[in-house]
């Protein structure tokens, strides 16, 4: 049964009721901007509410006002009810979009939370996995929503390591030692002697104590490159040595670092290992800082 | 949302659960449903709090929470279908349509994973460079490629992106051709101990060997002429770590500087990863070592002498 007797009554209501609902909702706004005390957040979501309610109920009249559509055959009410709903999906498919990116990254778990990463450009830890967004805390403090179908479609460099269940030292240590590390690509090599061996182990030891002391499941070891000049490369590969010395109380761990290449000056890859990603992000910055002096001192 | 909220939505909810209950003048079933819908949304909240306090692995929440959002939305959308069979219908195929619009997201990256994995394109333990990464793949799964930077960095690229972008293989088969037999070889041949020894001979000769291609430039500063003797210095000692002999071909000059690439040829890419790095530094040490040590000998003169003032004051 409609609301209104004929389609022309029902028509004239209708442009009536959202004519009434256009003003009703722009005085709202208008007293609602008159009055100090509502904070804006507030006022902007009581004003996104009615303008849905108002979208709501004018095709509430539409549907149920026409008589033209309550004596349409039930077949053609379904033909277009479906076709109207596809339409709709359609248009809003978009939105489904992150929440099925979602339910994948929740299946196949690419990363975690507390995990360093680097996605789209952006380094940080992953404070929170929604089924929409991943939100990302930057090393500039600053806060990184990515969407999930982003997240899904783009390269994800994780800096962090599960251990899992793997919490034999032996295990540790495999999954801790870069390939350099295992190929012994130090630079200063002409220093490396028994002295040296025996104190990497016992930093590695030292690491693996500190984390089953703690309960921790994971590391993180981040990687960041710097060039240096070839002129007095030595006394430079030589200082950078005893800084990553200092920092070793710092991040828990030495810093270590290695040639990857070279061309008009020489390409140093650094790796930070750290148990903590607040370590990190705070003492990163000040290590590069630091390298910046020598590199360029 | 601040608590005084939830408070405010749940005394609303319960009122209008109550008004549903005594008063209401629709059909038992729909009160019904109406009523435990309103009771799995009161519920929702402290249940997943109080998971979230007692279990701490987040697999294990995410599998409770949805269990209980799929058992609610399965009222919700029963409750639906008895207000409205029209309205049920239509929601449906929105969602329907909706959500199976996106999947093809994850079916692009399933089929191309499978195709990777059949295609024979290339397994987990290859050399590769796709998409500007450099490692070994460590694993396919459904959505992404796991691959091992030079640095031990895991690197995780959509499958569909691999599929649908350049892939260099460092690592690949080499073929081995064997001669044909002649007749009387072959008559020789009367045991099937022979003929299994033949075909085993033939299956495994399909051996994986990789050829790193790594372009390095070298400075005009050194002698072209001495270039060669000294790569074949660090090439000798390295050639017994990676198996078989590096090599190199000069590419192109530029900016005063020469660009060579060197061929390290191994069959366990592992093994080129560990040695890269220390077989670059190797080859640096011998180019420039003038230039490299400049300075080193006073620097340590120094270090020496500070050393010694500073074990002095302690005395």
């Amino acid at each position: 049964m409609a609301l209104f007797t004929s389609d022309l009554e029902a028509l004239l209501y209708i442009l009536i009721i959202g004519i009434s609902l256009y003003f009703g909702c722009r005085l709202v706004a208008y007293l609602l901007d008159k009055i100090k005390r509502i904070p804006m957040i507030r006022k902007n979501k009581i004003i996104f509410m009615i303008r849905i309610v108002s979208i709501l109920v004018f095709f509430y009249f539409v549907i149920e006002g026409f008589p033209l559509f309550a004596i349409l055959d039930p077949q053609y009410t379904a033909i277009i009810t479906s076709a109207v709903s596809i339409a709709l999906a359609f248009a809003a498919s978009g939105i489904f979009s992150n929440l099925v990116a979602g339910i994948l990254i929740w299946l196949v778990d690419p990363i975690d939370i507390g995990d360093v990463v680097k996605i789209k450009e952006h380094k940080g830890v992953v404070k929170s996995m929604t089924l929409t967004k991943v939100i990302l805390e930057t090393f500039d403090g600053v806060i990184v929503e990515i969407t999930n179908s982003d997240v899904v479609s783009s390269l994800i460099l994780n800096y962090t390591t599960n251990l899992k269940y793997r919490k034999r030292f032996i295990r540790f240590k495999r999954q801790l030692r870069a390939p350099q590390d295992i190929g012994n690509a130090q630079i200063d090599i002409d220093l490396f002697d028994e002295d040296v061996r025996k104190k990497q182990e016992e930093d590695v030891k030292n690491l693996y104590d500190e984390l089953t002391e703690n309960q921790l499941n994971t590391f993180h070891a981040y990687t960041f490159k710097m060039q240096v000049s070839y002129n007095g490369f030595r006394v430079k590969v030589d200082k950078i040595r005893k800084l990553c010395e200092e920092y070793r109380e710092k991040f828990g761990y030495p810093p270590n670092f290695h040639i990857f290449s070279y061309s008009y000056e020489i390409f140093l890859k650094f790796r930070i290992v750290c148990l903590e990603w607040r370590k990190l992000f705070k003492y990163q910055p000040e290590f590069a800082k630091d390298l910046y002096r020598i590199i360029l001192g | 949302m601040k608590k005084r909220y939830y408070a405010l939505i749940y005394i609303i909810i319960i009122a209008i659960l109550f008004w549903v209950f005594y008063l209401a003048p629709w059909d038992q079933i729909i009160i019904d449903l109406i009523i435990i819908s309103g009771i799995f949304y009161i519920l929702r909240k402290p249940i997943s709090s109080m998971f979230s306090y007692l279990v701490k692995t987040r697999f294990y929440r995410a599998i409770v929470i949805t269990a209980y959002n799929i058992t609610w939305g399965f009222f919700l959308f029963w409750l639906l279908f008895e207000l409205s069979n029209e309205l049920f219908i239509a929601l449906i195929s929105f969602l329907v349509t909706a959500v199976s619009l996106n999947f093809r997201l994850i079916l692009n990256n399933i089929t191309s994973g499978t195709l990777l994995l059949t295609a024979g394109q290339f397994e987990v333990g290859d050399l590769i460079e796709t998409n500007d990464v450099q490692g070994i793949i460590q694993e396919i799964n459904l959505n992404y490629t796991k691959i091992k930077e030079f640095d031990g960095v895991s690197v995780q690229i959509p499958n569909s992106e691999i599929y649908g972008s350049t892939v260099v293989k460092f690592t690949h088969e080499k073929f081995k051709i064997f001669e044909p037999l002649k007749k009387e070889e072959f008559k020789k041949k009367k045991y099937y101990k022979d003929y299994l020894k033949l075909i085993n001979k033939i299956l495994s000769s399909n051996i994986k060997t990789t050829i790193y291609v790594k372009p390095v430039e070298i400075l005009g500063t050194l002698p072209p002429e001495n270039l060669e003797g000294i790569l074949s210095e660090v090439f000798d000692v390295y050639e017994s770590i990676f198996g078989l002999r590096p090599d190199y071909a000069v590419d192109t000059t530029t900016f005063g500087r020469v660009r060579i690439n060197i061929y390290l040829k191994s069959d366990k890419p592992s093994i080129i990863l560990n040695y890269l790095d220390a077989f670059l530094r190797d080859l640096l040490f011998k180019l420039y070592p003038d230039t490299l040590f400049e300075g080193w000998e006073t620097y340590k003169k120094k270090q020496f002498i500070e050393k010694l003032t500073k074990g002095g004051q302690k005395t």
